[in-house]
């Protein structure tokens, strides 16, 4: 009888500390998707104006480049092409895409899609620019909310779960 | 009374502090303030019996 108590409470422990260790990751994780989505359309820009591939193909070698969410997105975004115009293809593609970005970042890479495939390569490119720098900035607000908030909601997981184990022991 | 009860309520105050600093630190004062109420409260619900038996007790010296 003891042992199963000591048993549940060693669980409620581990419990609470692993939910605060997952909000924690959820800021570290949007730093890093911003920065994967930079890169990625850096790519895309340098692609379009050197090479004359078609956005769906460009679209697939960045998707093979990048890690796993964001080369979803790409993937998608790529195939949804197919049936659909570009800008739509790529909205559609974001709906329902799983990465850890904020609601903020993702209407603004919807912005996107309005240039996509229907003006010439400088207005994209130059898109890409001001999608670029505004990325830039959320990085650096992300990068400060994470400094904040990753330790922080590591302590209070493990200190809740301490709590709660000694006021049941 | 047991000694349990004693060391239960030491480790409590000791990590609810740890909580307050934690959470004045990271710049959310109101909810320090929640948790430092929250922990007291707890650890009046803990004591209550102790004081009922306390003024029980005061009652029966003092034959009120």
């Amino acid at each position: 009888m003891q042992i199963i108590k000591y048993l549940m409470l060693v669980i409620i422990l581990i419990f609470c500390t692993y939910i605060g260790i997952l909000i924690s990751q959820r800021y570290s994780n949007r730093v890093k998707d911003l920065k994967e989505m930079k890169t990625a359309l850096n790519i895309f820009s340098t692609k379009v104006k050197l090479t004359y591939e078609p956005i769906p193909q460009i679209f697939k070698e960045i998707s093979k480049k990048m890690k796993k969410e964001i080369s979803d997105i790409f993937m998608k975004a790529s195939s949804n092409m197919e049936y659909m115009q570009a800008g739509d293809a790529w909205i559609k593609s974001l709906e329902v895409s799983n990465t850890n970005m904020n609601k903020d970042d993702i209407e603004v890479l919807k912005g996107l899609s309005n240039l996509l495939g229907k003006v010439d390569i400088e207005g994209q490119v130059s898109e890409i620019e001001l999608i670029d720098t505004f990325l830039n900035s959320q990085i650096e607000k992300a990068e400060e909310e994470r400094k904040k908030n990753e330790k922080m909601y590591k302590t209070l997981g493990i200190t809740v779960g301490l709590v709660i184990t000694i006021i049941l022991f | 009374m047991d000694i349990n009860l004693l060391f239960k309520i030491a480790a409590i105050g000791i990590l609810v502090a740890v909580l307050h600093q934690v959470l004045v630190r990271a710049g959310r004062e109101d909810q320090a303030m929640m948790t430092t109420l929250a922990g007291l409260v707890i650890v009046l619900t803990m004591v209550i019996k102790e004081i009922s038996t306390l003024f029980e007790t005061v009652r029966t010296v003092f034959g009120l």
